[in-house]
């Protein structure tokens, strides 16, 4: 019989929940009235023992109190619903779109990159896009007619009073000459900025791209830290367990020189179809700074040493979105920009 | 460079698997671009070198035959069409299951097979079957000492790893120097070639002088002598090198040069001996009008800037690019003089560049290379001349070295290593790192080591090089990862200004979207900003704006290179570029289409650097979006200057006057400049009808352009607290009835200046124009905020301060109250 009730209560209150206001009283007189279905149950109750029939008693009574109650709500509920002039509203249609607008991935991936670096010391500076061949090249140890300058197609710009000499940055390395000529160690700085390569425009190639130069010059700076320094970044900007791994290189203005590639971030370095399933992504290029380039900045090579780095924005912004054709960035096709809104 | 195995461990005995070679090597600085594998597809037991045994003719096709193939195991009579087959050939051989290269390029298994009534039971195989080449008209004939019945992956195949070398490395343009790299890395015995000892008899030799003009040009010169020639094709084992390397055999004489250049890293030159004139030798820059018919049979114009070798006569080579026509080795040659030299990197750089002339050859003498190895490449020429048969040779005939340089030796301070690595290693793992990498090191015991450097590692100098090297050898992995430590930095010049995030931060929130855009541009894509001919003149004011936000008409930087005629100018306006993004985008929709951009715009500046000017621009289209799921409204006037406004607001700056200005990318009595006190901080509107045609935009458009640099100087320090107002406000407005041409800021001015001082704020918040008012004039309604901070004001108070302004407002401006 208490299952009968239980039974009974479920029934009441999930027909309950389908009741309007009309139909209110025949739930009543349904369930709870005096011929209702519980009253029925109860009319059973002397067929019971003696001893059984206190605690069916009891549980009739719950029911009752607790059907009463729910009815009590739902009907509250209906009356607010149906307040005068309240109509009730398709809660399923969609809400307005406030307007608001958006700031370019790669704006949001330099801002990513200097919110890191500044949480460990790297002030952000900046430095010219037009530039000489002396600072983009010879005071970092790439002399005129140097093969070296093969690894850097440029850009030049015409200047009849000094023909040769100007020339669109290739990379953000001009900064390290530039801050160490003004400034004395330490140094801890990133410099973001546009750099032009003289190359065509490919999936992954754009004349036109964006890097962030990094240099920390004291008297105590070592390749431990350039690595430590890396991997810190690699996991703010990737997530913890990223891993770095250095490998030989070759710039004429490290040594040594290396470069630095990430644990992959999309298969945790098991391989896959984003690192090329060698579970490794090349990030960056760096190294110590040449002592020629100390040297040229007057610093004592025997008493400072420093490491600078160079990432490509773009290729950091492309691993991060997913992003599989840098040629996106400079479309400015909507389409792509508010996705990263 | 190309590598193949097969070659390498002519030197050295490496044997681990090649992905793992390819692994240390990049490890180790020397990038493996790719690895390719000849023949891994060809399966041990169903791929054979064959001999056709017989060939017999199809009974049912003419243009078949049925060659009967000898392949160890057994005998095979198959079906073939190949045109070249004859009795005697040995041929590559495959039997079914064996997967060949399909003509699309796709897989082939080979299954038995019935072809016009006969059975065939195998193929013989054409060089693309085998992915060997695109060669399939014919059967890739073997050499006659090919071993029959051998699994062809052993005599044909190997894996081949592509460098692609860092400029650094020129030891590496040869198998030896790879060699010495795979030796030191893996701790692996290191055999080179011995040629052995000088055999100069010298009374076989012709008299020979040789004349280095310059030891600038030519740092080493080094002839030998072949003679008694016999040439023929060279045997297997040569070929196959050459061919895995990426060059083709052509015979003996050839392939030796170019063996003994692959092998060393030295460029040889042959030059028929008859054919110059003379006993002279010699190299000198080329004069001024000389001309030189190379190989290829062109005739160069030479320059002072190109080295030349020449003879008793004149110039017989363009020293390090490419030889003469006149003394090039032929069938009739019966002596040849082969050079071995080295000459200036960067005038064979010049010159192989100027003429776009570039070979395997100048290539290296672009690096650079060891003068040491010229004697080295002459004798290993002689002895496989003599050990193949083509020539009788003298190894060293003549030899000037004007440009012997000492080799480097530094005292290498060992606490450079933890100094720049900031690891220790131990002393023993360091010297050991060093001679691995082929440095002669004498360990004395003291606090420094002695290292003599080899001559081929010219790019090694210093302590810091060698800190390299030992970070190659031990492994960067074996460097910890730390963070910088020490004191606190400076302040350093020209920090980036973090307002400018605040700006583009606020932008966006008003609903603009940001986009970059190349800084590059043209002339003609610059000067479509004014709208072409017939546009309307600039005003004084108008010329202003020119200069500060659109000078098009200074001439802009151009490159001396540029990629594209559309992009051949730095540009010195940022509106084309966003208007050129509003068009692009007007392709896809017309809604939202409300764009900035902060960037640099480059303003010529004589001989120096250009200034680098910071705007903000910011276009409009004609659509803003307004609540609801489908709302917009046109953009006008007042949503762009209500932009400036916030960005200014932001910035603290709350007195702007806004003055009008006529220039042809504005319309005109729609534009207005914005300035604060004396300092022009913006400039805004309509663009032009005229202009936008040229943009191809065929709705109205709206622009704001912001000096960023003006903005930034003008802004407040952080906004300094005011109190709450403690007593209430009144608020009353006032309308007036007042010229069509009248300025509404005047008016705001006259109310506040009336105001007797408890005026807090004056607001327009109305502007009428239409019947309910005379002709010629408008209504105006501002909402004035009345309040004392003393003390609360009374009704009287505001009445009678309110009655003041109207009789101010109707005597200044014969204002009348509109009712």
């Amino acid at each position: 019989m208490q299952d009968q009730i239980d039974r009974l209560v479920e029934t009441a209150l999930a027909e309950l929940a389908e009741t309007d206001a009309a139909d209110l009283d025949d739930w009543r007189r349904h369930y709870t009235g005096r011929s209702g279905e519980l009253t029925g149950i109860l009319r059973g109750i002397g067929k019971l023992s003696a001893e059984e029939r206190p605690a069916i008693g009891q549980a009739a009574n719950a029911a009752r109190q607790r059907l009463e109650s729910a009815f009590a709500d739902h009907q509250a509920i209906l009356a607010t619903r149906t307040r005068a002039g309240v109509e009730p509203i398709d809660v399923t249609l969609p809400g307005y779109h406030p307007a608001v607008g958006g700031l370019h991935p790669v704006t949001s991936t330099l801002r990513d990159i200097r919110r890191v670096f500044a949480s460990i010391g790297f002030r952000a500076v900046d430095s010219p896009e037009v530039e000489w061949d002396e600072y983009n090249f010879e005071k970092l140890n790439i002399p005129r007619d140097h093969p070296a300058r093969d690894m850097w197609d440029t850009f030049y710009v015409d200047n009849p009073d000094r023909p040769g000499q100007m020339l669109l940055r290739t990379h953000t390395s001009p900064a390290q000459a530039r801050v160490m000529e003004r400034t004395q160690p330490p140094i801890r700085i990133i410099t973001p900025g546009r750099c032009y390569r003289y190359e065509d425009v490919d999936a992954s190639h754009e004349s036109v791209f964006f890097q962030v130069e990094g240099l920390a010059v004291d008297t105590n700076i070592t390749m431990a830290d350039l690595r430590g320094t890396l991997e810190y970044f690699a996991r703010a900007m990737f997530g913890e367990g990223r891993e770095i791994r250095i490998r030989g290189s070759f710039f004429p203005f490290t040594e040594p020189s290396c470069e630095a590639e990430m644990s992959c971030h999309v298969c945790g370095g098991d391989g896959c179809r984003v690192c090329g399933r060698t579970g490794w992504i090349e990030m960056l290029g760096a190294g110590m700074v040449h002592p020629a380039v100390l040297e040229g900045a007057g610093y004592d090579h025997r008493k400072y040493s420093g490491f600078a780095f160079g990432m490509g924005v773009e290729r950091i912004a492309m691993l991060k979105y997913g992003i599989d054709d840098i040629r996106h960035f400079y479309r400015n096709d909507l389409r792509f920009l508010r996705q990263f809104v | 460079m190309r590598v193949p195995l097969i070659w390498l461990r002519d030197y050295v005995d490496i044997q681990v698997p090649v992905a793992e070679l390819a692994h240390r090597l990049g490890d180790a600085g020397i990038e493996v671009e790719a690895v390719e594998s000849v023949g891994a597809g060809w399966d041990r037991d169903k791929v054979f070198v064959g001999k056709i045994v017989s060939v017999d003719p199809h009974p049912n096709a003419d243009r078949l035959t049925l060659p009967t193939v000898d392949f160890g195991a057994e005998k095979r009579r198959v079906v073939t069409g190949a045109p070249n087959i004859k009795v005697g050939n040995n041929v590559p051989f495959a039997i079914e299951g064996a997967t060949l290269i399909a003509g699309d390029g796709g897989p082939l298994v080979l299954k038995p097979a019935k072809i016009r009534g006969i059975e065939s039971s195998g193929m013989v195989c054409s060089a693309r079957e085998l992915g060997l080449g695109d060669d399939h008209e014919g059967i890739l004939i073997l050499p006659p000492d090919a071993p029959v019945g051998a699994p062809l992956v052993d005599y044909l195949g190997g894996d081949v790893i592509e460098l692609d070398l860092k400029p650094n490395r020129s030891d590496c343009l040869s198998l030896i120097g790879v060699a010495r790299i795979v030796a030191g890395l893996f701790d692996l015995p290191l055999t080179l070639p011995d040629p052995g000892s000088p055999r100069n008899d010298r009374s076989l030799l012709p008299d020979l002088k040789i004349d280095i003009r310059d030891p600038d040009l030519c740092s080493r010169y080094s002839a030998g002598y072949l003679h008694d020639l016999t040439v023929a094709p060279s045997p297997h084992w040569m070929q196959r090198r050459l061919e895995a390397a990426g060059q083709r055999p052509i015979n003996n004489l050839v392939d030796i040069t170019n063996f003994v250049m692959l092998e060393t890293g030295q460029p040889l030159h042959a030059f028929d001996r008859q054919k110059l004139r003379g006993d002279l030798i010699g190299v000198r820059p080329a004069e001024a009008g000389e001309s030189l018919r190379t190989l290829d049979g062109q005739d160069r114009k030479l320059t002072p800037d190109d080295t030349v070798i020449f003879d008793g006569e004149g110039p017989v080579a363009l020293a390090g690019v490419m030889g003469g026509l006149e003394s090039e080795v032929a069938d009739s040659t019966t002596d040849i003089l082969l050079e071995a030299a080295n000459f200036n990197q960067t005038r064979i750089r010049n010159t192989s560049r100027g003429m776009g002339l570039r070979s395997e050859a100048s290539r290296r003498f672009e690096q650079r290379l060891s003068p040491e190895t010229t004697i080295f490449a002459l004798r290993r020429s002689a002895q496989l001349a003599k050990d193949i048969g083509a020539a009788k040779a003298v190894d060293l005939w003549e030899d000037a070295y004007p440009g012997h340089v000492d080799p480097i030796e530094i005292n290498f301070p060992l606490t450079e290593v933890p100094r720049l690595l900031g690891v220790d290693f131990s002393r023993d793992q360091i010297v050991d790192a060093l001679r691995r990498a082929f440095l002669d090191v004498t360990d004395g015991g003291g606090p420094t080591l002695h290292v003599r450097v080899p001559h081929w590692r010219a790019d090694i100098t210093m302590d810091a090089d060698l800190v390299e090297e030992v970070a190659v050898m031990i492994g960067y992995d074996s460097i910890p990862s730390t963070l910088p430590r020490g004191g606190v930095v400076g302040s350093v010049f020209n920090e980036i200004d973090h307002r400018e995030d605040t700006i583009k931060d606020l932008l966006a929130a008003a609903g603009y979207q940001e986009i970059i855009t190349h800084t590059t541009t043209s002339p003609q894509r610059l000067q479509r900003l004014l709208g072409g001919a017939g546009s309307s003149p600039s005003d004084d004011q108008g010329r202003v704006v020119a200069a500060r936000f659109l000078p098009v008409e200074i001439t802009p930087l151009k490159l001396v290179n540029p990629l594209r005629a559309e992009e051949d100018s730095l540009r010195t306006a940022t509106l084309g570029h966003l208007l050129e993004t509003l068009a692009a985008n007007l392709r896809f929709t017309d809604r939202d289409l409300s764009l900035f951009e902060l960037d640099k715009l480059f303003i010529p500046a004589g001989a120096g650097l250009p200034e680098e000017r910071r705007l903000l621009t910011a276009v409009s289209g004609q659509h803003l979006s307004s609540p609801g799921w489908d709302g917009q409204r046109e953009t006008t006037f007042f949503d762009i200057k209500g932009l400036a406004r916030l960005l200014f607001e932001r910035f603290g700056i709350d007195e702007i006057e806004a003055a009008p200005f006529c220039h042809p990318t504005f319309q005109a009595g729609r534009c207005a400049t914005l300035s604060a006190g004396e300092t022009l901080l913006a400039a805004f509107g309509e663009i032009s009808p005229t202009t936008r045609a040229l943009f191809d935009i065929d709705q109205t458009a709206w622009a704001l352009l912001v000096d960023v640099a003006a903005l930034l100087t003008l802004a407040g320090d952080a906004p300094t607290f005011q109190p709450l107002p403690r007593f209430p406000a009144v608020v009353q407005d006032v309308s007036i009835v007042v010229d069509l041409d009248s300025e509404s800021a005047a008016f705001s001015e006259a109310i506040l200046s009336a105001g007797g001082g408890i005026i807090e704020s004056v607001r327009l918040i109305d502007e009428y124009r239409g019947d309910q008012v005379p002709t010629g004039k408008r209504g105006l309604t501002y909402s004035i905020v009345y309040r004392n901070p003393e003390t609360t004001l009374t009704d009287d108070e505001v009445a009678t301060q309110h009655a003041k302004i109207v009789r101010a407002l109707e005597a200044r401006f014969q204002a009348t109250l509109r009712t």
